[in-house]
Order: structure tokens, then C-alpha cells, then sequence
């Protein structure tokens, strides 16, 4: 395996980090499991392709693209907290009508950016060589990402966001509203999707109306996968593991590849993975003893706690 | 402070069939004032306290707090103005974050949040004089997760982070009915203490008549979704056990069956006839 692959990985991992950032703040975070990302992700390609093709600034593009992430999670979570539908669903609902939307932006299933402006060729314009470009720029922009998230979830609205998903109870009646904390998480999750899409579509050259299937499934095996590599839960570590889960999550793809397997079989592959890391029993174990460590040990003290409700 | 005008509550539940969980219910609580409630499984006391911290809304009648009328506002809105322990500890933190970042969400109570770091050295002070009154020696262990902690533990600081950011009515719901006997005569000191020194006003339930008559100032009895005794001062002092018993059974002109009120299993040592004032 030659070094060329190994960077296109470590790339790869981390312009998909961006992604796995936002389903960590979703389905861990907010403990609420959002579906809207095999929708947002192309929407953040389709948005940022077709106003790069429309002339606009590749910079403005981008950063319009997440803002129509940030709408599409506003969506899901408008379906979820006002229309109480399950939050599975709403996010199915989202994903499905985004498909439709996505291709009314981009007016035909694929937009090649081929000889266009794009992030990268703005930093090659700034003296950076075209082969470390991409490196760069997503090494950039995940941290970054990643230390600002940190930020946020230590913040007092911060708080707010992971104690609704921790024990909605407790936090409404310190007096927060948690449908409003389920739209802002939402939101900012598929931000994070759509800008994640929106690099990846300029990194690989074009958009497409398919690239979004089974996002959301690499974003779990991602998480997953990182859990088990750093098991601190703190929120510093898990937003570590969820970029260097996207990370290993790449380079396994490459493997994958090299094993002779076609690009066609790799969401098979994924979904196994993600089988077998949930199936894992050491893997169940350490997951019970985190998430359950405060309901399940009282239990386990004679169960005194819950005997009555 | 806290003024309860014709409020009624019915549970529709799977079947269509309907439930008067409480019925046109009177009740005011000057400040300060510390009421218990009793009353056998099923009379309307959870039911109660869920009206007047807006778990549900009611179904008609009206909720006034504070001097403003909450009735009809959602219970994220109330809990502003109202702290709350549940019976089960693990209801009131949240398990996976850690002390001092339970107590700074209790703190923001009633406080629009923003985007200021929630803990810092202001905080933690605060956090560690507070966790040292109540003798667990919590305020050493400030960035350890809640879940690590016992029962009686999460309950101390359920009801340290119910009432950190002096609420106008602290609602205590069985809040010692799920821990072992030794705790939870010890959380019930600390509830006392905690409520002496903050002045705070509260309605309090619970199963044993003797910590009913014992703390607080006033008690209330419900059956069947309405109040049915209520005594203070002068009155409640000479009460014993007994004697709220044969109140219920005189109230309801009915003959009462100690198991229904007394034998609860979290209640097995009430001692009948000792006077408890």
C-alpha cells in the first residue's frame, strides 16, 4: 500500500469527521436517532455545487450549504417536537422529501465541478501545493470544528443540549425547553452533514444525487468504532473518537477496496461492521456499563429505585 | 404565594375509560408555609403536584403562583419558579454528566442560558460550599460523573440542585419512599435543614403519617381526588397517628382499613399512638 492511498484515506477520514461530528451530536449528544443525514449530506453537495457553478464564491457556497443543512435539521426536528411524530421517522420524512429537493437544486442527478473554483483551488491560488491542499483544509476545518464543539457542549445551552439527552425530565424541570434544545441540536447537526457533503463534493469533483445513501450508517460506524478506540466519554475524548472513528472507518474502506471487494459492495461491508461492532459482546458490555451506569447500577443495589412509579 | 382555584384533572387511559384523578381543588399556601400531603395510593397527591408543576395541563380550574397565573403555562416555563425532587433519584440528574455540571444546569433555573461556559472557578466554589453542608464529601468529587453515585447520594443532590436557585415553591414527591431506611431519614434532616434556612415553602408527600405530622407546619389528607382534612397550628401539634386516622375514616363517614393508608412497605415502624408533635 503506497503512501498516496494512505493520504487519500486520512483525507477521506477527515472531511467525513465533519460528518461524524454532527452524528455524534445527534444520536449520542441528543440521544435522538436522526435519519435526515443521507438527505442533508447531498444537500450540502447539491447547494454548494450548483451556486459554484452559478459563479458565486466557492467560500459563500459552503457556507450556504450548511446553512441548508441547518433548515433541513429544523425540519426534522419541526415534524418531532410539533407534529409528535417519531423522531425515526420524521427523519425518514425529511430524508425522502430532501431527495426531491436535492434534485430540483441541482436540476439533473449530477453537477461535475470540474474546472471550477472550488475551496481547494483557492488555497492551490495561495501558494499551497494541489497535493496538500485537501489535508490542510479538512485537518483545518475538523478541528477546528471539533474544539468548537467542545466549546458549545460545555456551554450553559451547551449543558442544556446534552442534558436533554440524557434525562429530559430532570432538565425541563430546571426549567428548559427541550423541544426547543432538540431543534437547535438537530440543526446544527445536519450543519455539520451538509457542510461535510458540500467539501466532500469539491473534493471529489462533482455532486450526486446518490452520494448520500447509507451516510448515515458510515456516520454510526464511525462513531461506533471510535467509542470502542477511546472509551472516555468525556466530551473532549468522544468528539476525538468520533473524527479518529471516521478516520479508521476510511482506512478500513481502502482495505476493503484492496481486498478486491467493488465500490458497489462497501455499503454491505458497512452495515456488517456496524452489525458486528453492535453484536460485539465486549463491545455490549462496555456500552452498557457507560450509558447504563447510573439507572442499571441502583437496580443492581437491591432495587430499592424504580420498585415504585 | 401559591393559590389552587377549582382544579380538576381527569386520566383518559388505553380502553377510553376516565379517571378523576383530582376533583375541584381548593388550596392555599401562604410563603413560607410547609404542607404535607397523605392520602392512600391512588387519592390524586402525585396527581397534585404534576397540576402545579405543569407535567399536564389541567383540565379546568386555575393555578396561581407567585402572584402570576401559571396555568396555562408549559412546565419548562414554571420550573423557574418551582424546584422539584422525584422519588426516584435518578429522575432528577442526569447520570452521564457530571456534579458540578448538574448543579450549574440547576443554577441557570429561572435564568435565560447563553453561551457562557457553564462552570467556572465562581461556580465551583459555590458548588463546593454548597456539597460540604450536606456531609457527603461531594464537593471533592466535582467532575465525577452522577452515575457513579449511590442512590441516597443523587438524592442529596437532586434536592441541593432543586433548591440552589431559591425557588417560590419546592414540590417533594415521595422523594425519600426509594431509599433504604437509614438514608432516607437521612436526605428528610437535610430536606428540613435546607428548607429552615432557605425559607422556602413546600408541599411535601408522603406515605408515613408520622413524618407527615412531624415536619413541616400544615398537613393535608386527599381520598378519592379531593382534600379531606387539613390542619395546622394548634390543632395539628396535639395529633397523633391515630387521631389523623380516625379523622380520614370521620371525614369519609367510612370505616378505614389500616393497610390502605399505614402498611405500605415503606412504613412498617409507624408507632401507633405515640405522640409525635
Amino acid at each position: 500500500m503506497d503512501l498516496g492511498i494512505i493520504a487519500g484515506a486520512v483525507e477521506q477520514g477527515l472531511v467525513y469527521g465533519v460528518m461524524a461530528l454532527g452524528v455524534y451530536l445527534t444520536f449520542r449528544a441528543l440521544n435522538f436517532p436522526d435519519l435526515t443525514v443521507d438527505g442533508s449530506f447531498p444537500l450540502g453537495g447539491a447547494v454548494a455545487a450548483t451556486l459554484i457553478v452559478g459563479g458565486y464564491s466557492p467560500i459563500l457556497a459552503t457556507v450556504a450549504a450548511a446553512g441548508a443543512g441547518i433548515l433541513a435539521g429544523f425540519a426534522t426536528g419541526l415534524l418531532h417536537t410539533r407534529l409528535k411524530i417519531s423522531g425515526l421517522l420524521a427523519g425518514i420524512l425529511s430524508m425522502t422529501a430532501l431527495y426531491s429537493i436535492n434534485l430540483r437544486i441541482m436540476g439533473r442527478a449530477n453537477v461535475p465541478l470540474l474546472r471550477e473554483q472550488t475551496v481547494l483551488t483557492l488555497l492551490e491560488d495561495l501558494g499551497i501545493p494541489a497535493g496538500w491542499a485537501p489535508l490542510l483544509l479538512f485537518l483545518l476545518v475538523s478541528v477546528a470544528l471539533k474544539l468548537g464543539l467542545d466549546w458549545f457542549l460545555r456551554t450553559e445551552v451547551g449543558l442544556a443540549l446534552r442534558a436533554t439527552g440524557d434525562n429530559e425530565q430532570m432538565i425541563r424541570s430546571a426549567g428548559v425547553d427541550t423541544d426547543a434544545m432538540k431543534l437547535l441540536g438537530l440543526g446544527l447537526s445536519n450543519g455539520l452533514v451538509a457542510l461535510s457533503g458540500a467539501l466532500v463534493a469539491q473534493y471529489q469533483g462533482f455532486t450526486d444525487i446518490g452520494m448520500g445513501i447509507g451516510m448515515i450508517i458510515a456516520g454510526l460506524a464511525s462513531v461506533i468504532m471510535g467509542e470502542v478506540l477511546i472509551r472516555s466519554r468525556r466530551v473532549f475524548w468522544a468528539t476525538l473518537s468520533a473524527l479518529v472513528g471516521s478516520l479508521l472507518y476510511r482506512f478500513l474502506v481502502f482495505v476493503a477496496l484492496r481486498l478486491g471487494f467493488a465500490p458497489t459492495d462497501l455499503k454491505l461491508v458497512t452495515a456488517v461492521l456496524v452489525v458486528v461492532a453492535l453484536a460485539a459482546p465486549g463491545f455490549q458490555a462496555s456500552v452498557r456499563g457507560r450509558i447504563g451506569a447510573g439507572r442499571g447500577r441502583m437496580k443492581a443495589k437491591g432495587g430499592v429505585v424504580g420498585a415504585r412509579t | 404565594m401559591l393559590e389552587l382555584k377549582g382544579v380538576r384533572k381527569v386520566f383518559t387511559s388505553g380502553d377510553g375509560s376516565e379517571k378523576e384523578a383530582i376533583r375541584r381543588i381548593d388550596l392555599t399556601l401562604s410563603a413560607g408555609e410547609f404542607v404535607t400531603v397523605i392520602g392512600s395510593n391512588g387519592a390524586g397527591k402525585s396527581t397534585l403536584l404534576g397540576a402545579i408543576a405543569g407535567t399536564f395541563p389541567v383540565d379546568s380550574g386555575s393555578i396561581f403562583l407567585d402572584g402570576r397565573d401559571i396555568t396555562n403555562w408549559p412546565e419548562y416555563r414554571r420550573a423557574a419558579l418551582i424546584g422539584r425532587v422525584f422519588q426516584n433519584p435518578a429522575q432528577g440528574t442526569a447520570a452521564s454528566m457530571t456534579i458540578e455540571e448538574n448543579l450549574a444546569m440547576a443554577l441557570a433555573r429561572g435564568r435565560r442560558r447563553g453561551l457562557r461556559l457553564a462552570v467556572g472557578e465562581r461556580e465551583r466554589r459555590l458548588f463546593r460550599e454548597r456539597l460540604a453542608l450536606l456531609g457527603l464529601e461531594l464537593e471533592n468529587r466535582l467532575s465525577d460523573p452522577v452515575g457513579l453515585l449511590s442512590g441516597g447520594q443523587r438524592q442529596a443532590l437532586a434536592l441541593l440542585m432543586a433548591t440552589i436557585a431559591q425557588p417560590k415553591l419546592l414540590l417533594l414527591d415521595e422523594h425519600t419512599a426509594a431509599l433504604d431506611p437509614k438514608t432516607a431519614v437521612k436526605i428528610q434532616e437535610l430536606t428540613e435543614r435546607i428548607v429552615a434556612d432557605g425559607r422556602l415553602t413546600v408541599l411535601m408527600v408522603t406515605h408515613n403519617l408520622a413524618q407527615a405530622l412531624h415536619c413541616g407546619t400544615r398537613t393535608i389528607m386527599m381520598h378519592e381526588g379531593e382534600i379531606v382534612l387539613d390542619v395546622k397550628g394548634e390543632e395539628r401539634a396535639g395529633m397523633t397517628v391515630d387521631d389523623l386516622l380516625e379523622a380520614f375514616a370521620r371525614t369519609r363517614g367510612e370505616q378505614l382499613l389500616d393497610d390502605d393508608l399505614l402498611l405500605s412497605e415503606d412504613l412498617p415502624l409507624v408507632e401507633r399512638g405515640a405522640p409525635l408533635a
